[in-house]
């Protein structure tokens, strides 16, 4: 039972102070009335954690962090949750993920130190790229995503393009890793710590390899991950780490890029990793308001309160999440606006996903894009 | 010397997935009519093609498979008409993630084999298996989960 | 076949040939003479070891010589029953007392060298015969050399080579090098469509597809071989689906199709290779071939012994020696009441139409038994407690040394018992016998087993023997898993017993792991609604529902029109009979109403909801609009017939009134027209224009209607009579199946001129106000010709039912081809099955057809319809798929993909939708859910789980 007080300490679950604050906002318990984590907390408290390692329900949870900006007593529960699930992950859990756990067993299968990818059939010819270089750029899962979601023709690769036209019109040749594995995100909050090291181990070594001392990012997943957890379980990093939100600003305050009129009204969709884990809420808004004639709505429910996209690392994808999604997608419509803008590629993903429907479809349907790509799309001469 | 040789003799581990109407009869016909093929393979017997979830294979190739044959029915014959065209669906979208892996495209095979065919069933075991061999052991045999 | 072994409803007596027949219809007595096996049935395990090690070789008859098999046999390797036979005229222990051999090998001890032949008798209700075709020996028409040149070969032999079971394992070579061929070609109608000499005058139907078939197989399975040529005079491709094949040979793999019928062929005595001399009709060239390989498409003829047969049953031959019909609308009953034929015993047919045929004499065949039921066992026993840990018993079975010879046994045994769970293991001699089976069901209660697994040969036989025997004891039979160890291990690894070995121990680990997560499941039934609903009244509609309501089927027939009859009741006399559609129709209102068929007119088929054995059909008056009614049924069969091609603005088609269809043509000879009959000294000059919306690729049918080149022959004889010139263009005349052939023989002896034409340049109709002449491109003559005509007629194709087909699909959720007609499960095992369980199609609403065709077609859905019914309960396999719905997501893959419209989207009271299964439609593919996104569909007795423990356990050795 140390393992238990080291967690419930280290996430200051002991300092639940049983309100139900966390239950009233979390989307989960709003479209299930059995799940609550506040129930989570003090039945582990009250001696009950091992029931809660086996509960199907520790994998329900998105981590979104909604609960933690009501908390009055600060009880980190996403951390709460990662941590138990590395508990789990010793117990053998079996993990409800979506697609028959095809997507984690393609990141497990990365971790193979004998891996000769063939990542970078993608690059568009004349796109200035490197091998080596100062700056990096990860492309994160993006390619395995175009090649499985062939039915939701999602084209993920899109922002990867975008990014590297950004890049080039700053001046700048990216290197782009030829053999770069997932960034080991899902499998982290799966619980699978030890294989979320070996990938990590895998792309710090990459990247150190290429020279690089920047490294830019187009999905808030891979963003936390690098700047949270690969310090916090690989030790400090050799290299810089940006969301290209933040290249953007920087570009743009040195008149290194300018855009075109595009006459459109967006709403911006906040990841939870940028979002509330990493307090990036001004930047993005800041980024598209670059875009002249470009004008931004929001959503009943943004930044702070903004609600999650439904899913995470692939886990929790079931009948909750698509009314979540569904829910997200019809206050995206209210706004009027005509675009939905998302700054990562699961949150466009997953939205692209609830979308297809033959019954509600019609009623969800919004055009939706990645912030990199309106960004690189709206790039003037 | 003897034991050496052995050592260096790779022996692939080929899973199969049979459907039941027409692959896995056919592997039984194989049987019946004592035609002989390598060893190496194992068939896991599911009702239809289409009821292949490329995770299966995905996972299989996880764990170490040096190679995955998906098997149904010719077109046309599937038992419940159209789950072999699936099947072939999924097998496009399980040959681009091979591909994006880096794995050798000789690891994956979709063949029809119907329950008369088997010679033809034997034949396509040896052909992969001697397709495997050439390409060798899978990179991604030694992980563990 | 295994499915005919195994029905509990049928006795399999093999070996057995009838000797007299005495009684009448409803109670025969039968006697037959037993032939010695020499081999005891029961007991043989058909492990092949006897054949194995018997020293006579003797020529293989399957193999038609081209191999050779022992003194004792299996007919062929999927035979049934799977039991070896003694060759009494080689086997040398039978012919002098010598050798001994198989009886000392066979572990089972089946073998019986003291069996003699036995006279048994029978007492049946029906007859039905089955016994098939014979092919022509070619050797009698010498000028093809067969039987004098090794490299030329028949159809039949050619198709053993093409087989990958066959002697050569599916290579194509020449017999006379064993090299592969360059060249191969096909003559067709070798002993066919021969008036004199040799041969027989009638069309032998199925050798034009089977020789299209053969060579598109042989051009993809050897890119050797370059070049392929049928010989032919009319491309016979009748059936649905034919045309695209032949298309696909002409355009896409390049087989040359050319016509013209050879007289000789030619051998080179150095290279063997033959030369064929034809002259090319379409070129009016003489081109000489040369082929590594000739097949010969030789006739189709009665079987051998086919009048011996018919003298002991008391029925009667045609003139060629098939069984004759009763009448052409009677095609499966036999002369003699209570003696039905199907398939090629009559007449030349191919696989779907023999099918269907065989299918239709069960209806038939029903009318003389009373009650039939399935035969359906009960038993009581305690049941076994399935909830705790797994405790699983493993029996490892040696199949005498089928398995152990290569495999040790006693490891794997050992292996087992190292296995988690694993609390009993144990070897068997032979765990399918009587004593293995009993000592199973002991174990189980002794131990209280609550999995068994047994390791032996293939679940695909022998799983439902097991999973008896678990119900027996009390084990829920779904708990219960096989390791093939021999079909897949022993007998096809030899010569490497120790990898065999690891082999069959990673197959015991394998089904040990999934055997932990098996879950009981219980099969549900159903009550099954015995009344049977009919939609389509016209001849194929009215023929199923006298056939059902003769057993006492309460059968409603709805009609769309008026009056029953379709179109046959338009038709004017029937060739060579002397009475018209009309009487026919009149014939079978009649039979409707004896038999108490609920006949309704003017009515329509507006909804239909549930599945087989309880389907609710709500019904419309078409002529009280707001009238409707509602039906519980247990099946339906759908014969809404087809549509004739509608020709206007095709060949002068509506804007001349002396131009119509084959079917107003039909009308005017009803009437006797004076229009038809010659005015003053001149004749009428009436040309027949063929393949009018048919075998079309861009209108109408893409295949061929069937029916209206004989129509035409026919109206043409008619006209003839009237004193017309009568001139047929026709692209290919496809006169198939006995009797039709003859007629236009006939009719080209009456003097009805038939001149070709080919689909590139079709006939053009020229005249002012009316017709006056057609002219097109004569390609014999390479000139164009124009002829004066007086009328002239089309011969419209059939095509799909466009409204009623639609509304049809909609309501039944049954798919159609790409060309409109509904789509049957199979192209040639289930010709009258649709994807739904308990709709059946037939007549011409599945494809184009003449009244034989449909009425046959009629009577084998009807056949279906009955044993559905027949049924107390629909047993529901409870090994189908199941929503989980707290993870569906809605999104409809599943109903997208499902074939048998099982899951539905449903809306939940919280305004979602989520998928629901109905497992009384759901076939347990399983293919939904593998395209499930969230894992919400479970497919029971093959979850993701069950194959993912599998998987780790052959590959990480874990449980
Ligand atoms: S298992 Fe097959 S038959 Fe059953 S619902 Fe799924 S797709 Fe349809
Ligand atoms: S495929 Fe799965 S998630 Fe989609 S509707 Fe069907 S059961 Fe629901
Ligand atoms: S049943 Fe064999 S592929 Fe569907």
């Amino acid at each position: 039972m140390v393992v238990k007080e080291e967690v419930l300490k280290k996430t200051q679950a002991y300092y639940c102070i049983d309100c139900g604050k966390c239950t009233s906002v979390c989307p989960i318990s709003r479209f299930n009335g059995g799940f609550s984590p506040r129930r989570i907390l003090i039945s582990s408290l009250t001696g009950r954690y091992e029931e809660t390692l086996k509960d199907e329900k520790l994998y329900a949870c998105l981590t979104c962090g909604l609960c933690g900006t009501r908390c009055p007593s600060d009880v980190k529960f996403e951390e709460f949750i990662k941590n138990s699930r590395f508990e789990g992950q010793k117990l053998g859990n079996l993990i409800p993920c979506a697609h028959g756990g095809a997507i984690q067993s393609l990141m497990r299968i990365m971790t193979s130190p004998s891996l000769e990818q063939k990542r970078l059939a993608w690059v568009p010819r004349g796109a200035q790229i490197a091998e080596k270089g100062e700056v990096a750029y990860f492309v994160g899962c993006l390619p395995y995503f175009d090649a499985f979601f062939t039915d939701l023709e999602v084209d993920s690769l899109r922002i990867a393009k975008s990014a590297i036209k950004i890049l080039n019109r700053a001046e700048v040749e990216p290197v782009l890793l030829k053999n770069e594995r997932c960034c080991g995100h899902d499998l982290l909050w799966a619980g699978d710590l030890e294989n979320f090291k070996r990938l990590a181990q895998h792309n710090i070594d990459a990247i150190k390899e290429s020279g690089a001392h920047t490294l830019i990012t187009t999905c808030a997943e891979c963003y936390r991950t690098f700047k949270i957890d690969y310090p916090a379980y690989m030790g400090p990093l050799p290299f810089k780490v940006l969301h290209i939100i933040e290249f953007l600003i920087d570009s743009i305050s040195q008149g290194k890029l300018n855009f075109k009129k595009t006459r459109k009204k967006v709403t911006y969709q906040d990841p939870c990793r940028l979002g509330r884990h990493l307090g990036m809420y001004e930047q993005p808004r800041m980024v598209l308001s670059n875009i002249p004639a470009l004008s931004l709505v929001e959503m009943e429910r943004n930044q702070q309160n903004a609600i999650c996209c439904g899913t995470s690392g692939w886990m929790n994808c079931d009948a909750i999440s698509k009314r979540i999604q569904s829910y997200r997608l019809k206050s995206a419509r209210q706004t009027g606006a005509d675009l939905l803008i998302t700054a990562c590629p699961k949150c466009y993903i997953h939205f692209k996903c609830a979308m297809k429907d033959p019954k509600i479809g019609k009623e969800l349907e919004i055009e939706i894009k990645d912030l990199t790509s309106i960004m690189a799309d709206a790039l003037g001469r | 010397m003897a034991k050496m040789k052995k050592q260096e003799e790779f022996e692939p581990k080929i899973v199969v997935f049979a459907c039941n109407w027409c692959s896995y009869a056919g592997a039984d016909t194989a049987g019946v009519s004592k035609i002989q093929y390598h060893h190496n393979v194992r068939l896991i017997r599911v009702m239809c093609s289409g009821r292949v979830n490329p995770a299966f294979v995905i996972k299989a190739f996880e764990q170490g498979a040096d190679g995955v044959m998906v098997s149904g029915c010719h077109f046309g014959d599937c038992h419940y008409i159209f789950g072999n065209y699936q099947a072939k669906e999924r097998f496009e979208m399980l040959k681009r993630l091979i591909h994006l892996l880096g794995l050798e495209k000789a690891r994956l095979r979709l063949e029809w084999v119907s329950a008369a065919e088997g010679g033809r069933f034997a034949q396509v075991v040896n052909e992969f298996v001697e397709d495997v061999k050439k390409v060798g052991r899978s990179p991604l045999a030694p992980i563990k989960t | 076949m295994l499915d005919v072994g195994r029905h509990p409803n049928i006795e399999l007596l093999t070996l057995c040939q009838p000797t007299k027949v005495e009684g009448e219809e409803g109670n025969f007595r039968v006697q037959y003479l037993k032939k010695a096996r020499y081999v005891k049935e029961d007991v043989c395990t058909a492990c092949g070891i006897c054949a194995e090690k018997c020293p006579i070789k003797v020529s293989d008859d399957f193999e038609l010589g081209l191999a050779k098999r022992k003194a004792i046999y299996i007919y062929f390797p999927q035979g049934v029953p799977p039991v070896y036979t003694i060759d009494p005229e080689h086997c040398t222990m039978i012919l002098k007392g010598k050798c001994g051999l198989c009886a000392r090998v066979c572990e089972a001890q089946a073998i019986d060298y003291n069996q003699n032949d036995e006279e048994r008798t029978i007492n049946v209700g029906a007859i039905v015969v089955a016994t098939g075709f014979s092919q022509l020996k070619p050797t009698a028409l010498k000028n093809y050399g067969y039987g004098q040149y090794a490299n030329v070969l028949t159809g039949l032999e050619f198709e053993r080579l093409l087989s990958a079971t066959g002697p050569t394992g599916g290579h194509i070579i020449r017999p006379s090098d064993s090299k592969t061929p360059r060249k191969i070609v096909f003559i067709q109608c070798v002993g066919s469509r021969m008036a004199k000499g040799d041969g027989y005058p009638y069309c032998s139907v199925y050798c034009c597809t089977n020789s299209i078939k053969c060579a598109l197989l042989a051009k993809t399975h050897d890119p050797d071989i370059k070049e392929i040529s049928i010989l032919y005079m009319d491309l016979r491709t009748y059936g649905k689906g034919f045309q695209e094949l032949f298309l696909r040979a002409e355009e896409v793999e390049g087989v040359k199709f050319l016509r013209g019928r050879p007289a000789r062929v030619e051998e080179d005595p150095l290279t063997r290779s033959l030369t064929i001399m034809v002259e090319n009709t379409e070129t009016n060239r003489i081109e000489p071939l040369a082929a590594d390989i000739v097949v010969l498409s030789t006739a189709a003829i009665p079987s051998t012994g086919a009048k011996e047969v018919a003298r002991i049953l008391g029925i009667e031959v045609d003139s060629y020696g098939f069984f004759k019909e009763r009448d052409f609308h009677n095609p499966t009953e036999a002369t003699r009441p209570g003696v039905y034929i199907a398939g090629s015993c009559s007449s030349p047919r191919d696989i779907t139409d023999s099918v269907a045929w065989g299918t239709a004499t069960a209806v038939k065949a029903l009318t003389h038994m009373e009650g039939a039921r399935i035969a359906q066992k009960e038993i009581e026993v305690e049941p076994i407690d399935t909830s705790g840990e797994p405790r699983i018993g493993v029996f490892v079975c040696h199949c005498g040394i089928n398995i152990a010879g290569v495999v040790d046994v006693e490891e794997v045994n050992q292996f087992a018992q190292t296995l988690p769970g694993v609390v009993y293991s144990a070897r068997m001699l032979f765990a399918c016998s009587d004593d293995s089976q009993r000592e199973i069901q002991y174990k189980i209660k002794e131990y209280q087993l609550n999995r068994v697994v047994v390791a032996s040969c293939t679940p695909r036989t022998h799983e439902p023997i097991f999973r008896e025997t678990c119900g027996l004891a009390g084990l829920n039979p779904y708990l219960f898993e096989m390791a093939n160890i021999r079909d897949q291990c022993s007998w096809v690894h030899a010569s490497t017993p120790k990898e065999a070995t690891e082999k069959a121990k990673d197959l015991v680990r394998m089904a040990v792991a999934r055997c932990h997560l098996l879950q009981p499941l219980e099969s549900r039934q159903m009550p099954m609604n015995p009344d049977m609903l009919v939609v389509g009244g016209g001849i194929t509609g009215m023929q199923a529902s006298v056939d059902l309501a003769r057993l006492g089927h309460k059968v409603t027939l709805v009609e769309k029109e008026e009056r029953l009859g379709g179109r046959v009741k338009e038709l004017s006399t029937f060739y060579e009979e002397n009475y018209d559609g009309q009487q026919l129709i009149s014939e079978k209102v009649k039979q409707l109403e004896s038999a108490g068929v609920n006949i309704l007119t003017s009515t329509m088929v507006k909804e239909v909801n549930g599945f087989v054995g309880n389907f609710e059909v709500t019904l419309q008056s078409l002529q009280h609009q707001e009238k409707t009614s509602t039906l519980q049924v247990g099946s339906i069969a759908v014969a809404i017939g087809s549509d004739l091609f509608n020709p206007t603005g095709k060949f002068g088609y509506s804007s001349f009134p002396n131009v119509m269809t084959n079917m107003e043509m039909e009308r005017l000879l009803k009437e006797d027209s004076p229009e038809l009959t010659r005015n003053n000294k001149e004749s009428k000059n009436i040309v027949f224009v063929q393949c009018v919306g048919s075998r079309n690729k861009k209108d109408g049918n893409p295949d061929c209607s069937r029916y209206c080149c004989s129509v035409a022959i026919k109206q043409a004889l008619k006209l003839r009579e009237k004193g017309a010139q009568v001139v047929i263009l026709y692209r290919d005349i496809i006169a198939f199946g006995k009797g039709v052939e003859e007629l236009y023989r006939k009719a080209r002896g009456e003097g009805v001129i038939f001149l070709r034409y080919d689909e590139e340049h079709p006939p053009q109709v020229i005249g002012k106000g009316r017709a006056t002449s057609i002219k097109w491109m004569f390609s014999p003559l390479n000139q164009e010709i124009e002829l004066p005509v007086d009328l002239v007629v089309l011969s419209v194709g059939m095509v799909a039912r466009k409204v009623d087909a639609e509304q049809i699909q909609e309501q039944l959720k049954i798919p159609r081809s790409l060309d409109g007609f509904f789509m049957e499960r199979h192209s040639k095992l289930g010709p009258v099955e649709t994807s739904t369980e308990g709709i059946y199609i037939c007549g011409c609403a599945q494809s184009p057809k003449d009244i034989t065709d449909s009425v046959a077609q009629a009577s084998a859905a009807a056949s279906k319809m009955a044993v559905m019914a027949s049924k107390e309960f629909v047993e529901l396999e409870p090994t189908t798929c199941v929503v989980r719905e707290d993870l569906c997501r809605g999104c409809g893959n599943c109903q997208e993909v499902c074939q048998f419209h099982a899951p539905e989207l449903v809306e939940t009271p919280e305004g979602n939708y989520v998928s629901r299964i109905n497992e009384a439609l759901c076939k347990g593919c399983g293919t939904c859910a593998s395209l499930c996104p969230t894992g919400a569909i479970v497919a029971r007795h093959f979850t993701d789980r069950q194959i993912d423990k599998m998987v780790e356990a052959m590959l990480t050795g874990s449980l």
